[in-house]
């Protein structure tokens, strides 16, 4: 009798302390590598630190950085990708030499998971496959050449062509997520719609939009606003890209990613990026459309599965 | 005959150019602006406006609100700002903030609380721009302070008459 219970309490403890789901105990780590290293105003030190702990703190990633030598020195910058599953690049600096464009662009088109996080959507214009990987950005000098904007409009995309250039923000607010491929990996299971703590919302994005699926959006100026998408280049690999996660450097904060929901669509994002699937449960406090929720800590909470 | 067929084109010519004189246009290539460029502080930028009644002159004023972004923290943002009473018919500054006001808040006050039939400007703000927080950025804590701007006398200080009041 003693052994049997002995055996159950085990089996429960187990089954209790599993980090995100039973999958995720038996497989690998992902293996991710942060690429950042410039951005002119944000603090990208402490949201890479963020991100490497949302995702270690899960159990299912293990994490580098590759970060660049600054603003000046780029043409020193020779990251290794090999190994590793995903890139999570946040990054607003100078363009990559080719040898590392090239790479970079070898390493998604053999499979690899690219994950793309607020500002990155902004450097690098002048790199044509960044732009088609990322499928839509902003700034930099982007214009009606890259491609159309693209919103969402009772439930259709948008393709808007009118001269232009991208990129727009306002002050700084909380905002209502709006899921618009409920059924896609990364969002199945979650609230629909989810209040998203303060953060800067890009909009007026505008690119190639070759292979994009748009999976979430908010209403700013009058736009249902992409805020989410994924882009399934025709030659291989999984980008999801996030333009949440605001990091000011004025002063140095990080709370847009002590938001509940951008920490599991962040892990989801970055799962489905590496693997293709999302293996992950849904937490009991992700939030809904009356109410946010945060972990910052930047680890779920005892009760979240 | 000659003279006077001579006498005539020259008188035409004169009007002519006189009458050229009179519909003559400047070019701003740069437009206008209701904003008179001594209320433009650098680095700050127009917010937004309102008319009132802010001295015995029946002009109204137009008191305008400058500023910038100071700051962004979870719960609240930062700002710098002043405020420019300008005199909506001749332009003229009335008075603009000697120095900065600082809070989480652009505002725009102008009531006439004391019901002397002038609006006075009502600014809440931080004192110093001294404030402090806890290590995550959040529970602002500072000393706040209430100011009121109004129109006085010739001597005396705050809104300035224009040169028609002191007519």
């Amino acid at each position: 009798m003693r052994v049997r219970d002995i055996i159950i309490a085990t089996a429960a403890a187990m089954l209790f302390c599993t980090p995100l789901s039973a999958q995720s105990a038996e497989k690998e780590p992902i293996k991710a590598v942060i690429v950042a290293g410039a951005d002119g105003s944000h603090y990208w030190q402490g949201a890479c630190d963020v991100m490497k702990q949302i995702l270690e703190n899960s159990g299912m990633f293990t994490v580098d950085f590759a970060f660049t030598p600054g603003w000046n020195g780029i043409e020193n910058y020779n990251p290794d990708f090999s190994g590793y599953d995903i890139i999570i690049i946040n990054y607003g600096g100078p363009t990559f030499t080719e040898p590392v464009r090239r790479k970079f662009e070898k390493f998604v088109a053999d499979g690899g998971g690219l994950v793309v996080i607020h500002s990155s959507v902004v450097p690098m214009a002048d790199w044509k496959e960044y732009n088609e990987l990322i499928g839509m950005g902003a700034w930099d000098g982007r214009d009606e050449k890259v491609g159309p904007y693209l919103y969402w409009e009772d439930g259709e995309y948008v393709y808007d062509y009118t001269p232009g250039g991208a990129g727009y923000h306002g002050l700084q607010h909380e905002v209502t997520i709006n899921h618009r491929a409920p059924e896609h990996p990364i969002l199945k299971g979650l609230n629909p719609n989810w209040r998203h703590f303060k953060d800067e919302i890009y909009t007026r994005m505008r690119g190639p939009v070759k292979n994009i699926e748009i999976l979430a959006t908010a209403y700013e100026r009058g736009r249902h606003e992409p805020l989410m998408w994924t882009v399934t280049p025709e030659s291989g690999g999984r980008v999801f890209v996030d333009l949440l996660g605001h990091c000011g450097s004025d002063p140095n904060m990080v709370y847009s990613m002590e938001c509940t929901g951008f920490q599991v669509t962040l892990l989801r994002g970055c799962e489905w990026a590496a693997t293709g699937e999302v293996t992950q449960a849904v937490p009991k406090d992700f939030p809904n459309e009356k109410h946010l929720s945060l972990r910052p800590d930047f680890k779920a909470p005892h009760h979240a599965y | 005959m000659k003279k006077i067929l001579f006498l005539c084109i020259i008188a035409l010519c004169g009007f002519a150019v006189q009458a050229n004189a009179q519909i003559g246009v400047t070019m701003h290539t740069e437009g206008w602006s209701n904003i008179p460029p001594e209320a433009q502080k650098r680095g700050y930028y127009f917010q937004w406006s309102e008319l009132a009644q802010m001295d015995d002159d029946p002009a109204l004023e137009e008191v305008m609100l400058f500023g910038k972004d100071n700051g962004h923290y979870a719960t609240y943002d930062l700002f710098k700002y002043y405020y420019a009473v300008v005199d909506n018919y001749t332009k003229e500054i009335e008075y603009i903030s000697p120095t900065e006001y600082f809070s989480e808040a652009y505002s725009l006050v102008l009531e006439d609380r004391n019901n002397d039939g002038r609006s006075e400007l009502y600014i809440t703000y931080i004192q110093d721009g001294t404030f402090s927080t806890d290590e995550r950025g959040y529970a602002l804590n500072g000393k706040r302070c209430y100011e009121r701007i109004e129109w006085q006398a010739p001597e005396q200080t705050n809104v300035q008459p224009t040169k028609r009041n002191k007519k």
